[in-house]
């Protein structure tokens, strides 16, 4: 079918019974494809991304849906611009220092939590989160928010209603990842509570042992697994999935940039 | 205070009532979200009169071969419903329709919710619209029947499906002393009628917005209204269920009835920011299991004991 006839399909659709594929706004109707029931389902190309909100900027995620269940995705990170100068603190006119990194990283931490709060609808719990890291970002003293942090941490670690919402909320990337306590794999919620956990400890300690940020090798082994970790899942909990994995696209744009 | 006639043209008055309380609520969720982000509590109060003002301006957006028709009946149908709520929801001694199936014509209104918020889902053709029309539906199959159970109990302990007679029989007791589970599944429901709180799933984040990521302009409004106006009457139809109607020392009936209505109100909308949400595939398995056989024993007991009074 010529595009000519797409234009046309809208406007004569009353005229032309005939035509044996309804094209309603010129889109062509979901083809079938068989389900995991046994049914025949409309199979509907979705592209998640690359502006949601609480999305990692930049992210894709080309998914193939039956009903809202995701079937295949494919994973796509768009070119950004430069980082900011908070990225790169020598811009400013100073040297990088260790406060900026364990700043960067409290900022990195509370700021996944905050999407992922924000995405179960803990509206409460997410604005604690925005807040301290607004704080962080713009210069609050770091053994300021500590307490606060370890608050939001307990509070998080005590909802039983966050823990029964992400039951079953697998995001566990490979052996690299940090598990929960007893070594099981990790879950949206594990991570959670290891991020605002370790953004509490980070904040509170001056020594700098903490977990250094250039990990794009994670992030890109963290990129790789939302393909197998979303396959089989409904819409919203892929959304969970991906929050969980806490992807910082700037980190791998830039350093793809580099190594091109 | 039964079987008093009333003008008709007092039904002007139901849709001031209901806006003026839709609008506090409103109000009231603008604070809370102004002192979460540090803003000043009275800016958030603003709020609402400025969405307002924004949403009549705004210029609709539509969707490539959006459903226009059944997407504008979707929009308008909250605010409608409500509106037909009031007619059997008492305020003090007056009620506009007191039918003798008042308490039926609540049920049958709040499942008419179903379709209209099925049909704003539906309508913008967008696959997180959708997916938001259908969860709204997952959850109200968990619901219903629990909602269903929790209207019938007041009438079975009032012998009367007519609302009056319920706030009648509640002049030694209040209901929610002896039918407490009644009660809060009645107002879980209103929650989750409403799309509110931790129900607000149909229009949660994690489906970038469901249900309201397309609306826009003057639908936006009529259905953020709409959510308001159904709480806020849940709240209402509460009270005459639940916490003796008008009842109350020194205030005239009308007014007890009203500070009662914001009370609940305001506490419907206080906890739902304090909870995570609840997604439709875990809620069915409480409810079913859970929820609903609580709220069958609950109505049992009220039975038992109405019977064993004579």
């Amino acid at each position: 079918m010529g595009a000519g006839m797409d234009m046309h399909a809208d406007m004569d659709a009353h005229m032309d019974m005939d035509m044996d594929m309804p094209m309603p706004g010129g889109i062509p109707l979901a083809s079938g494809g068989p389900d995991r029931d046994g049914l025949e389902m409309d199979v509907l190309h979705v592209a998640l991304g690359p502006v949601l909100p609480h999305w990692p900027a930049g992210l894709v995620v080309r998914c193939a849906l039956k009903g809202d269940v995701i079937v295949h995705a494919e994973v796509e990170i768009l070119p950004a611009a430069p980082g900011t100068a908070l990225d790169n603190p020598a811009r400013v006119g100073r040297l990088p220092s260790a406060d900026d990194d364990r700043r960067r990283t409290v900022i990195h931490h509370s700021d996944a939590a905050v999407q992922l709060l924000a995405l179960v609808g803990w509206w409460s719990a997410a604005g604690r989160a925005r807040r301290i890291r607004d704080e962080v970002a713009s210069g609050t003293a770091l053994a300021e928010v500590a307490p606060r942090l370890e608050r939001l941490a307990k509070d998080v670690k005590r909802s039983r209603l966050l823990g029964w919402g992400l039951k079953g909320i697998a995001a566990d990337t490979g052996p690299g990842v940090q598990r929960a306590g007893n070594g099981d794999a990790a879950t949206a919620r594990t991570r959670l509570l290891h991020w605002l956990n370790e953004a509490g400890r980070i904040a509170r300690d001056t020594a700098d042992s903490y977990e250094p940020l250039d990990f794009a090798d994670r992030q890109r082994e963290s990129l790789g697994a939302i393909p197998s970790l979303v396959n089989g899942t409904d819409v919203a909990s892929a959304r969970l999935i991906i929050a969980s994995l806490a992807i910082d696209t700037s980190a791998l744009t830039t350093s793809g940039e580099a190594r091109s | 205070m039964t079987g008093a006639v009333m003008n008709p043209a007092w039904a002007l008055l139901a849709p001031v009532v209901l806006g003026v309380l839709a609008l506090a609520g409103a109000a009231l969720n603008g604070v809370f979200v102004a002192r979460a982000e540090g803003r000043p509590a009275l800016s958030g109060a603003a709020r609402p009169v400025l969405e307002v003002m924004r949403l009549m301006r705004q210029r609709r957006r539509v969707t490539v071969a959006a459903d226009r028709l059944l997407w504008r009946i979707g929009g308008m149908a909250l605010l409608v419903i409500a509106l037909l709520k009031t007619a059997v929801i008492p305020l003090g001694p007056w009620i506009l329709a007191d039918i003798s199936v008042g308490i039926v014509w609540f049920n049958a209104m709040d499942v008419m919710v179903w379709a209209g918020m099925w049909l704003i889902g539906w309508g913008a053709n967008s696959a997180h619209a959708l997916a938001g029309g259908y969860r709204f539906l997952a959850q109200a199959v968990s619901y219903e029947l629990p909602l269903m159970f929790a209207l019938v109990t007041p009438a079975v302990a009032a012998h009367s499906l007519r609302v009056s007679e319920v706030v009648d029989a509640q002049q030694d007791l209040w209901f929610v002393v002896w039918m407490p589970v009644a009660f809060l599944v009645f107002c879980g429901s209103v929650l989750a009628f409403s799309a509110w709180g931790p129900f607000a799933t149909a229009a949660g984040a994690d489906i970038a917005g469901g249900i309201l990521t397309e609306v826009s302009g003057v639908d936006r409004l009529l259905i953020m209204a709409g959510r308001y106006a159904l709480l806020a009457t849940g709240a209402a139809f509460a009270v005459a269920l639940f916490l003796g109607g008008g009842s109350g020392p020194l205030l005239p009936d009308w007014l007890w009835t009203i500070v009662k209505t914001l009370v609940l109100l305001a506490g419907f909308i206080a906890v739902s920011r304090r909870l995570s949400a609840i997604r439709p595939d875990r809620l069915a398995e409480v409810a079913w299991i859970v929820v609903l056989p609580l709220a069958l024993l609950q109505t049992l007991v009220v039975s038992i004991i109405v019977a064993v009074r004579g």
